[in-house]
């Protein structure tokens, strides 16, 4: 592994340099600019947590292609057990940050192509396979990160990508060369993409006959000419710049620090293309980068949620509440529902099957319903943090108030709690809460890894109604 | 002459107890009497794991061999001088 520490990690992101827009303004250095660092930080993480001895075993693996000790993250599953790793890591992870770390995207992307241009070779008589496996390897050595880029702006959802007014809304290829291909498009809501390698751009969904230019898979160093950034906004994204204790979290981000990705015409050498024009595979390709990307959701934001069940107890420890039976209780609803989203990933993977290519996969109806249940229960989890929070969590004064010469003393009188508990220590916890509970990160645990719809899609698909119409039928004795 | 034994962790999803400050006070308990080495070192008969739960996710993975004892740490709750007897000891954990 090339890049180890959170040094040799910065010093990449130093060495590369994209083009990123912040606010209208082009970023000069990526690796120091004050909107990005939370987001460096958490990913960060996923470097330094590997060379613990306490973490190694769930941060790291054995690479199935050289043998070498890899970070997980560039793993692809061997085995059920890799899959459950996955999931207890992505927990361990996020009790650290206590925010998305970004690097499972292209973690899922890795996987889902292994096993499926294994297939589209079999089937197809192409070499992607081969060429993927080269790809992999050096990610593997390098220690990359990358982006799964796979939502596209889609423009008017009535229409197919080769229907559309503007057929950039899908990204796509305008030209084949015999050196490479030429695309052109853009990928929305982009995670972690300011502070990655590289891309791999897939397609957003199943293409029919007719849209085989749309059929692209491929990766792209962040720095390629062509490509430009814009960081989207985040709620309360500049509270981190005053370094107080407004921000909540001020080290790490709300969530993955998402940007639209802009592709003029980028040039990709064949070496690095791993689909192009087979329709037929992007659909298989698309759900399975979905089924492992839902498999996560039980273990990231389970663990994110471990850390707003624990802000909340200290806030009602803070203002003395933590006794009375109802807060006990919202406790433990909030509990049962970040261990149930937790169950849903490890079960997910447990009853995870091999592939042919060797790959694990974990099983797609489990993956879709641990996602969907992120969708409610991260609202519900967030509602009762609210409740038991106060409304002081919407009207608490600046951070700046508090050290105020003037009126800090009225913050201080005010806004106590319990003996023994400093306001400071107080506002600190009520910020965490409030920041980790609303807006932006919120919203991402509903359209995260697919909107709820997609999930309810794959129910319909997966959900072997007439199985069950049948067992009904066994016994009510009905014979037809 | 000190013991080699060799430390694993588990990794620690979503742990009980601090291992590592657990780790340190059997550390401090065994003194000079142990060596501690990692599974990627040789020469030792015994491993301590130290999970952090009743799971102990290495254990059911580690192939326990004629010249390698196994010490599954599981909780907080034993006093780290028990734990270093039993480490120290050639009987079965």
């Amino acid at each position: 592994m090339k890049i180890r520490t959170k040094e040799d990690y910065i010093k990449s992101l130093k060495k590369q340099k994209p083009l990123i827009y912040y606010k209208g303004k082009k970023v000069k250095d990526r690796s120091t600019h004050p909107a990005f660092i939370p987001h460096i930080n958490s990913a960060a993480k996923t470097y330094e947590l590997a060379l613990m001895p306490e973490h190694e075993d769930l941060l790291t693996a054995v690479s199935s292609i050289t043998g070498k000790k890899i970070n997980r993250f560039t793993h692809i599953h061997s085995s059920v057990d890799d899959l459950i790793k996955k999931v207890q890591m992505l927990r361990l992870i996020a009790h650290e940050t206590a925010s998305c770390f970004q690097r499972c995207v292209g973690f899922d992307a890795l996987n889902a192509l292994y096993m499926t241009t294994f297939e589209m070779d079999e089937k197809h008589g192409t070499q992607y396979f081969k060429r993927f496996l080269k790809y992999l390897e050096r990610i593997q050595d390098e220690n990359f990160m990358l982006v799964g880029g796979m939502t596209d702006p889609k423009g008017d959802r009535s229409k197919r990508p080769s229907q559309q007014a503007d057929p950039d809304l899908f990204t796509r290829i305008v030209e084949k060369r015999e050196d490479g291909v030429v695309i052109r498009g853009a990928k929305a809501h982009q995670t972690g993409a300011v502070n990655s390698h590289e891309i791999m751009i897939m397609p957003t969904q199943s293409m029919a006959e007719g849209d085989e230019a749309y059929a692209i898979v491929a990766a792209i160093p962040l720095d390629a000419p062509g490509i430009t950034m814009i960081f989207g906004r985040q709620t309360n994204e500049e509270r981190k710049f005053e370094s107080g204790i407004d921000a909540g979290n001020c080290e790490f981000g709300m969530v993955g620090g998402e940007a639209l990705m802009v592709f003029e015409d980028v040039f990709v050498p064949w070496d690095r293309v791993f689909m192009c024009g087979e329709v037929d595979f992007s659909g298989l390709l698309v759900e399975r980068f979905a089924t492992l990307h839902r498999q996560n959701y039980g273990g990231c934001k389970g663990g994110v949620s471990d850390v707003i069940i624990g802000a909340s107890a200290l806030a009602a420890q803070y203002q003395g509440t933590l006794g009375a039976s109802h807060i006990k209780d919202k406790l433990v609803e909030m509990l049962h529902l970040a261990e149930t989203v937790y169950a849903g990933s490890v079960a997910c993977s447990a009853l995870g099957s091999k592939t042919k290519s060797g790959a694990y996969y974990p099983d797609p109806l489990l993956a879709n319903c641990t996602k969907h249940n992120i969708t409610r229960y991260i609202y519900e989890i967030s509602r009762l943090a609210h409740d038991i929070g106060g409304g002081i969590l919407a009207t608490l004064p600046f951070d700046s108030d508090l050290r105020s010469p003037k009126i800090g003393k009225y913050v201080e009188k005010y806004m106590k709690g319990v003996e023994g508990v400093s306001t400071e220590t107080r506002m600190k916890i009520l910020r965490l809460l409030e920041n980790m509970t609303g807006g932006t990160a919120l919203i991402e645990s509903m359209h995260g890894a697919g909107s709820p719809q997609s999930q309810r899609v794959m129910y319909q698909r997966l959900g072997k109604l007439g199985e069950k119409m049948n067992f009904a039928k066994k016994i009510a004795q009905i014979k037809d | 002459m000190r013991k080699r034994i060799a430390l694993k962790y588990c990794g620690g999803c979503d742990p009980g107890f601090d291992r590592v400050e657990y780790f340190k006070k059997i550390q401090n308990a065994a003194g000079d009497l142990v060596e501690w080495v990692t599974l990627d070192d040789r020469d030792f008969a015994t491993v301590l794991v130290i999970s952090g739960c009743a799971t102990a996710c290495p254990v059911g993975k580690m192939v326990l061999t004629a010249c390698r004892r196994i010490v599954s740490i599981r909780d907080n709750k034993r006093d780290p001088a028990e734990i270093v007897q039993s480490l120290l000891s050639e009987g079965k954990s």
